[in-house]
């Protein structure tokens, strides 16, 4: 730029030999950022295009990743069209600029044409500089685009961060007493989706969380009743009704209700047993084998020695900030934001 | 609660020592199974899979041959299978009478050997079945066992005793395994947190189920254990009572007595716990467990057995009672010439040929356990070893006892035999130390053979009142040497 300005300065008044005058200097820049102008407005139309396709992407298949590069490629399409804009407009100025510059010369005022053709360089510098950062922002918005054919194709966010979203607060506490007071105020303050996580059954827990008794025994007792029940059915059917054993002269109805007995007694015990199992499961909704709280390295010590409380996202009451401060008035040794992963 | 605390006044102790912490716990019970086995392991595995071998072998050999390869004969249609099945079950008993009675009874001191005894029932069940399976004579026909439709159109009868035995024995053995494992679940889920391998990440990781020890969970998973020792409780009786019913229903002198369901329950107890200790012995010298557990978890035990050996000798007794009570010659025969030997002779002028049985029965089963009397027998491990061998070996000679000497001279003297085992009847029940010794070895090496959880439950520091209750005991006397573990 310092060239394109001492140039005409020196040789300025040898008009027609060698050095451009103003006059063409001034053209000559107004038609770089005619040029540059136009190269803007060519990116503008790229990026917009691959914003378009980016979000039809994000419409077929709608998962974060196909989201996120939608928005990039809107993102950078914006971009484009201010710095296509920007360069348009140092176009017009420079064009004008280039203009006065001819009026100038043509006068005779050679120092004010000097001053305009500065004026189109400048013009067209910014024509450029606005051109090249269309074509950067083009650039981001045809990546962009591709992130999202990517992911459309694989349906998941590929090598890059895996997106994440907020699960749940983890506390961790160093002795049960601390988690025992700790869970009467997470209690009273009126959360339900929250938990406690212990090495062992800490006693005294049911009240301080205010849980209510389990149901377990119900599933239980009517397994049993039911194993019960169908030992006396197996064998009156088996012995008596298809198949009529007769050992001994003993009869077979009620009147040999003895020998039934230790049967029934061990379909009852096996049942209940049963029953008592898939109960548990079926309460704890046991076995699963995921859950966000695992994504914490320092819930690992949950089955050696510390105690945790953890608030889950889902629960009505919970709030970014007011539950840290609430886990944090509980004296905890840490707290944490627990991320899951999602997509 | 408060139960964990012990109540020093009357001079009781910590069950573990002063100040173990929760992670004390952690880390001496997994260490076994993240380290490399000590040499003692191997030592002990590789007869024990050459036993395993051994077992295959016979049993291949007996199916391809027949059950005439057993020493069994007429009279004597029972022999060393139904005395090793009998055997093998009563060993199981002690499992589930640690696991279940003494949750019950709030014993806290089990939590040092549930697991293992848990363990213990699981594969002597298993070697157990193996007999009663085989004495079939044809094994392949063994589904008739079941209630499952045939093609004899025929059900089985379940007026029999035998068909009990297989409901009870089935029942226990589905019962144990779903106890134990549902015991398992938070010490698996402590061994996958401490998984540094993806593979054992992997392995333990799904046999936990994904447990987090949520207190939403403990809630109903300590119901569903309460539920289990409760109905447990009951089978394990049952258990021993239907065996021994496959004796007392029928009219054989010697085995038609009412005294056996309770006097069978003893004995497994009795025959359990032996073999249990036999084993924490080997397996707490050679993993180092010694604070685990302690001299107080093995006196505790010896007293359990000396309890149930005097229960057994009485049994022993009362039957000699009611054999010359009840008057009846065929009776009276059966324990005092066929047993004992020198009550009645026979025509020759001869003692009953197997009065040693009897004899090595008494001495190791009702003799051996009186030394318990005494605490530095209790407390000194050598002893305690010989003697728990000592009533393993009697408690297989009583079924031994029971079955063949009251078949092999009974009513008629025209019928009687005698017994001789053949080396297929040896090799068969040392097979089974082989199946059930692997099990046991692959089990300690590779599953916590302590309840992890339940002893940090029963430390002094695991429950917030038990602090606020320990504060008041040591009010009187604060400053004692036995001050209240450390709150973490």
């Amino acid at each position: 730029m310092a060239d394109d300005k001492d140039q005409p300065r020196k040789k300025g008044t040898l008009i027609g030999v060698g050095a451009p005058s103003a006059e063409e200097i001034a053209a000559d820049a107004a038609e770089k950022a005619k040029a540059a102008a136009d190269e803007a407005s060519a990116s503008e139309r790229i990026a917009e295009r691959a914003a378009r396709e980016a979000a039809d992407d994000e419409k077929h298949v709608p998962t974060k990743a196909t989201a996120k590069a939608a928005d990039e490629a809107e993102d950078a399409a914006e971009e484009a069209e201010l710095d296509a804009s920007a360069a348009k407009a140092a176009a017009e100025v420079a064009k004008s600029a280039a203009k006065k510059a001819a009026k100038a010369s043509f006068e005779g005022d050679e120092a004010h044409a000097k001053e305009e053709a500065e004026k189109a360089v400048a013009a067209a510098d910014r024509a450029k500089k606005a051109a090249k950062a269309a074509s950067d922002a083009k650039e981001q918005a045809v990546t962009a685009q591709k992130k999202a054919d990517h992911a459309r194709m694989t349906h998941e966010g590929e090598g890059d961060e895996p997106e994440k979203r907020p699960a749940l607060y983890l506390a961790q506490y160093e002795t049960p007493e601390a988690l025992a007071e700790a869970a009467k105020k997470v209690r009273d303050a009126g959360y339900e989706k929250w938990d406690c996580h212990t090495p062992y059954p800490v006693h005294g827990l049911d009240d301080a969380m205010g849980l209510k008794p389990t149901k377990l025994g119900f599933v239980s007792f009517i397994a049993g009743m039911t194993g019960l029940v169908s030992a006396v059915l197996m064998i009156q059917y088996m012995n008596n009704w298809d198949y009529p054993v007769i050992i001994g002269g003993k009869p077979n109805g009620i009147g040999g209700f003895p020998a039934m007995v230790p049967i029934m007694f061990e379909l009852t015990i096996l049942l209940t047993g049963f029953g008592t199992l898939f109960g548990l499961f079926h309460f704890t909704k046991l076995p699963r084998h995921h859950h966000p709280i695992f994504e914490s390295d320092r819930f690992e010590a949950s089955t050696d020695d510390k105690f945790f409380i953890s608030i889950e996202v889902g629960d009505e009451k919970f709030d970014m900030k007011k539950t840290r401060a609430l886990l944090e008035s509980t004296h905890p040794s840490f707290v944490e934001l627990v991320e899951e992963e999602v997509g | 609660m408060s139960a964990a605390a012990p109540i020093h006044e009357i001079g009781e102790r910590s069950l573990l020592p002063e100040g173990t912490t929760f992670n004390d716990i952690t880390e001496s019970v997994c260490r076994v199974t993240e380290t490399k086995a000590p040499r003692g392991w191997w030592i002990l595995f590789l007869p024990s899979l050459g036993l395993l071998g051994l077992m295959v072998a016979c049993i291949g050999y007996l199916v391809t041959m027949g059950v005439g390869v057993w020493g069994n004969n007429s009279p004597n249609y029972w022999a060393w299978d139904i005395t090793n099945f009998v055997w093998w079950i009563g060993i199981g008993h002690a499992g589930t009478l640690i696991s279940a009675i003494l949750f019950l009874f709030r014993q806290n001191w089990r939590t040092s050997i549930n697991r293992f005894a848990e363990a213990m029932t699981v594969f002597a069940v298993l070697c157990a079945a193996i007999f009663p399976a085989l004495h079939t004579g044809r094994p392949w026909f063994d589904y008739y066992l079941f209630p499952i439709p045939n093609q004899m159109a025929m059900w089985p009868n379940f007026k029999s005793p035998l068909m009990w035995d297989v409901f009870a024995v089935n029942t226990y053995l589905t019962i144990s395994v779903i106890f134990w494992f549902v015991g398992l679940i938070p010490d698996l889920a402590t061994l996958r947190d401490r998984s540094k391998s993806l593979l054992r990440k992997r392995i333990y990781g799904a046999l936990a189920l994904g447990w987090r020890g949520s207190h939403r969970h403990w809630q109903h998973y300590e119901r569903a254990y309460l539920i289990f020792a409760a109905i447990s409780t009951p089978l394990v009786l049952s258990v021993h009572s239907v065996v021994s019913f496959d004796f007392a229903t029928s009219v054989m002198p010697g085995w038609h007595t009412t005294i056996f369901p309770p006097y069978f329950v003893a004995g497994a107890v009795f025959s359990g716990f032996a073999l249990v200790l036999t084993l924490m012995l080997i397996v707490r010298t050679v993993f180092g467990l010694q604070n685990l557990v302690t001299l107080k978890h093995l006196d505790l035990m010896n007293k359990f057995m000396l309890g149930t050996g005097i229960m057994v000798g009485y049994a022993y007794a009362m039957e000699f009672f009611i054999a010359w009570y009840s008057g009846n010659p065929y009776e009276s025969w059966v324990f005092f010439h066929n047993r004992l030997g020198f009550g009645y002779l026979d025509q020759q002028g001869n003692w009953g040929p197997l009065w040693w049985s009897y004899w090595a029965m008494v001495s190791c089963n009702v003799i051996s356990p009186q030394l318990f009397w005494f605490k530095k027998i209790r407390t000194s491990i050598p002893a305690m070893f010989v003697i728990t061998i000592f009533i393993n070996i009697g408690m297989w000679f009583e079924r031994f006892v029971i079955i063949v000497t009251s078949l092999y001279r009974d009513f008629l003297p025209g019928s009687w035999g005698s017994f001789e085992a053949t080396w297929i009847d040896i090799c068969l029940y040392l097979g089974t130390f082989g199946l059930f010794l692997t099990l046991f070895l692959l089990f300690v090496r590779w599953i916590p053979m302590f309840a992890i959880a339940e002893i940090k439950a029963v430390l002094p520091h695991a429950h917030p009142h038990a602090h606020h209750d320990d504060e008041h005991e040591h009010e009187p006397h604060h400053g004692a040497e036995t001050a209240p573990a450390p709150a973490e």
